[in-house]
Formats: C-alpha cells, sequence, structure tokens
C-alpha cells in the first residue's frame, strides 16, 4: 500500500467522517412505533368531559331559546317546569285543556274564537311531563274524579260560552284539540281537589337521593338547574368508579335507561 | 424540544434511557441522527437505504445501551453500532456481493491525488455507486479504520478477499474523481 491510497483514504475520511444529514421525521416515529408503541394516553376521560360539555352547552342554549316563548303575556295557562312548586293554576293543565276541548265540541260557535293549534301544541311541548302526568292519572282513575269537582265549573265555563258536558275524555284527542283564551283565575278554583292529588303524586316521584359518586354529584347539581322529572343528564349513582349516564333529556329528544 | 435539549446533557439522557425514558430516548435520538445518517449513507445506495439502517441502529442502541460503559466517546460507541447494522442490513436482505477472489492479485499502483476539489455530496455519491461490497469494504477499512482482520470478521468474508475489495474498490473510487474532477487529477509521477 502506498502513499497514494492513504492520500484517497484520507480524503475520503475528512469529507465524510463529519458530514451530517437529517433525516425523515418518519424515522423516528417508526423507531418508537418498534421500541414498544407510543404510550397510550386514554383520551376517555377527555372525551366523556367534552361530551358533557357539549351536551349542557346544548340544553342550555335550547332552555334560553326556548323560555321566552313559554313567558309570553298572551299565554293562557303559565306553565313553570317546578313540579315542587306546583300550583293550582298548574295543577288546572290537562282539566283545562279537556274541559276546552269539550267546550268545542258542544259548542261549535265557539270554534271562532279559538286561537291556535299552535298554542296547544307549545303547552304540550313545554309542559310533556306535568301533562303527561296528568293525563295519565285522569286515565287510571276516572271514576275517581267526582262529579262535584266539575259541577262548580258551570257558572266559571258558561262566562266563556262552555256548557259542561260529562263525557268521556280520550288524551290522545286532547294534543288535537284548539285552545279557547280562558283566564287562568277562572278555572283556578276549580281542581282543587285534582291538584292536590297531583301534587302528591308528583311528591312521590321526587327521589330522595344520597350523593355517592361523581354521578350521584352531576345529578345533584342539574337537579337543581332542571326540575323536569326526566333531567337533562342523569347519571347512575352507585359506589363504583364509573358512573355512566342512564337518562338524557333534551326536550325533544329524550333517553331513559330503566334502572 | 429545543429547550430540553440544552437542559440534559448526553450523559443524563444516557442515564434516561437506560430506564427506556421515552423523551430521553427522542432527545439522544434528535442530537445523533443526523451524524448516525451520514454515517448510514456511506454503506448505503440511497438514503431511503441509508434511513431503514439509521431506524436499526437506533433500535440496537437503546437496547444496548446499557452495554455501554462509558469508557471512549458515546458517539464513537453509537457509531460502531451504526456500522454494524449497516453490514448486517446487507448480509440480511442478501445484497452482499460475493468476493472475487481471482482479482485478487494487488492494485495498480494509485497515483497521488492532488488537493481535491470535491464536496463531500460528491464524494458521498461516488461512494455510493459502488457495488456493495466494495463500498462496505472501503468504508470500513479507509473511512472507520478497522483491519481487514475485524473487515473480515464482521463481513463474515476472508481477509484475502476483504484486502481485494479494498483495493477494487480504490481503483473505482479514483476512476470516478478523475472523470470528475478533469484536469484537476494530476499524475504524481
Amino acid at each position: 500500500m502506498n502513499m497514494q491510497d492513504n492520500e484517497l483514504d484520507d480524503l475520503f475520511r475528512s469529507k465524510l467522517g463529519g458530514l451530517e444529514m437529517e433525516p425523515a421525521a418518519q424515522v423516528w416515529e417508526n423507531i418508537q412505533a418498534q421500541l414498544g408503541g407510543q404510550p397510550k394516553k386514554s383520551w376517555a376521560p377527555v372525551w366523556s368531559i367534552a361530551a358533557t360539555v357539549l351536551v349542557l352547552l346544548t340544553a342550555g342554549t335550547w332552555f334560553l331559546l326556548d323560555k321566552p316563548a313559554k313567558n309570553k303575556p298572551n299565554q293562557v295557562v303559565q306553565l313553570k317546569p317546578a313540579p315542587k312548586a306546583i300550583e293550582p293554576v298548574k295543577a288546572m293543565d290537562p282539566m283545562d285543556v279537556e274541559q276546552v276541548d269539550i267546550a268545542v265540541k258542544t259548542l261549535p260557535s265557539v270554534k271562532n274564537n279559538i286561537t291556535t293549534t299552535n298554542h296547544i301544541a307549545s303547552v304540550k311541548q313545554s309542559k310533556g311531563n306535568k301533562v303527561m302526568a296528568s293525563v295519565k292519572l285522569q286515565k287510571v282513575k276516572p271514576a275517581t274524579i267526582p262529579e262535584p269537582i266539575v259541577q262548580p265549573q258551570i257558572p266559571v265555563l258558561a262566562s266563556v260560552h262552555i256548557k259542561p258536558v260529562m263525557q268521556p275524555i280520550v288524551p290522545d284527542m286532547n294534543l288535537n284539540a284548539p285552545q279557547i283564551s280562558t283566564e287562568p283565575a277562572i278555572v283556578k278554583p276549580v281542581n282543587a281537589l285534582a291538584a292536590a292529588s297531583i301534587t302528591n303524586e308528583t311528591e312521590k316521584k321526587v327521589k330522595k337521593r344520597g350523593i355517592h359518586s361523581l354521578g350521584g354529584l352531576i345529578n345533584a347539581v342539574i337537579a337543581k338547574v332542571d326540575k323536569r322529572e326526566d333531567k337533562l343528564i342523569e347519571f347512575t349513582e352507585t359506589d363504583e368508579d364509573q358512573s355512566s349516564v342512564t337518562g338524557i333529556n333534551l326536550g325533544l329528544v329524550k333517553i331513559k335507561k330503566d334502572k | 424540544m429545543m429547550f430540553l435539549k440544552h437542559k440534559y446533557s448526553t450523559e443524563d439522557l444516557i442515564v434516561k434511557c437506560r430506564a427506556a425514558d421515552r423523551k430521553a430516548q427522542e432527545l439522544l435520538y434528535k442530537q445523533f441522527a443526523s451524524k448516525m445518517l451520514a454515517v448510514c449513507m456511506r454503506y448505503a445506495t440511497d438514503k431511503m437505504e441509508a434511513e431503514d439502517m439509521l431506524q436499526n441502529g437506533f433500535i440496537r442502541v437503546f437496547q444496548k445501551i446499557n452495554d455501554y460503559r462509558g469508557d471512549g466517546s458515546f458517539e464513537g460507541w453509537m457509531r460502531r453500532i451504526m456500522v454494524h447494522t449497516s453490514i448486517e442490513y446487507y448480509r440480511k436482505h442478501h445484497k452482499m456481493i460475493h468476493v472475487d477472489i481471482e482479482e485478487s492479485g494487488y492494485e495498480q499502483s494509485v497515483n497521488g491525488l492532488a488537493a481535491c476539489s470535491l464536496e463531500a455530496k460528491d464524494l458521498l455519491a461516488i461512494i455510493q455507486q459502488l457495488p456493495t461490497g466494495y463500498r462496505m469494504v472501503f468504508n470500513l477499512y479507509a473511512v472507520e479504520g478497522y483491519s481487514h482482520r475485524e473487515i473480515a470478521e464482521m463481513a463474515g468474508i476472508t481477509e484475502g478477499a476483504s484486502k481485494s475489495q479494498l483495493s477494487r474498490a480504490r481503483t473505482m473510487l479514483k476512476q470516478k474523481i478523475e472523470q470528475l474532477e478533469g484536469k484537476k487529477y494530476e499524475y504524481a509521477g
């Protein structure tokens, strides 16, 4: 071997020995994958929080947008979604609807005074739970409604040209029935008894719960805000680590898992 | 990332890498990847192949980092792993060209090279054009500084074959340089 060979070797060694070249980003990703994969980050908690926030925001927006409609001054019956604060006025809702229905049937002339069908639809929607509950009550015990309850209505309803007619009321028909503008005060005294029974029933439905878990805590907080029977969102309240959703009520969309 | 890079010394990173700390592994990789890729480039025919070698090399570095005892530079240790990995890459992929023993009559005297104006990238291109076996032996002998016996052991060839390959590699390299340099290439005598 002669010097020239060394010269050649030196040339390559000196020029290439200290060379640097940037590898593609993919190389590290491959190395990382081969070393045992990227440490798995569990996104489950993040997603569950994000989902809850999304649901709350959606529902909150829905409530805010929906509220002004409920509080229109020309609303016949003030409907508030507060089961604990049931007043005779509210308890009257179903009866009111029914009686109006009767009136409409029996007195065609009154139909001219019908406000709108929309009105009733809004009552039904916004007041869904209570109307349903009340209708249910009537379905179960139609005979228990004492005649005297209806009787006092005669003079009252007469003022709006309604004659009391005792006939079976089909709940479904109420949903389609138009409504007449009536003063809440007029009907107010009529249904004291029915109101009382509804109140009792509602009270039974109020569940006494302790807070044992995150689900329970969320339920308690939501219960403060959402007074409906089917809450915006309900969780299981077991002491298990994982609380799962048992019910969602977005007004139009309701999902309820039986416990 | 850059901030962290300055925060840890290579020694710190090595200690953390021994505990398979993923972040430290990444920082160590980022610190040495470009140098090590250049090593692999000399053994590969193109960058893609070199990156494959680099990948295998770093995996081995992390797997064997407990074997590094701190005697000698860490970079040198890593470089040796890269070289071994590159050789293994060819052996694995059956790219090792057979050794042409008949041609092992000693090299024609290679004439002295004048100051070479070729850039590193030109030299790299030249070296990558060599047949695989020639390239490997030349790299191991001329750039890395291994003896023929070591090369024979590493590459799984005979010492004679190593010498033969080196000789043919040099001849080819000089021809390539001559072509590129043109008139700049001069005969020493």
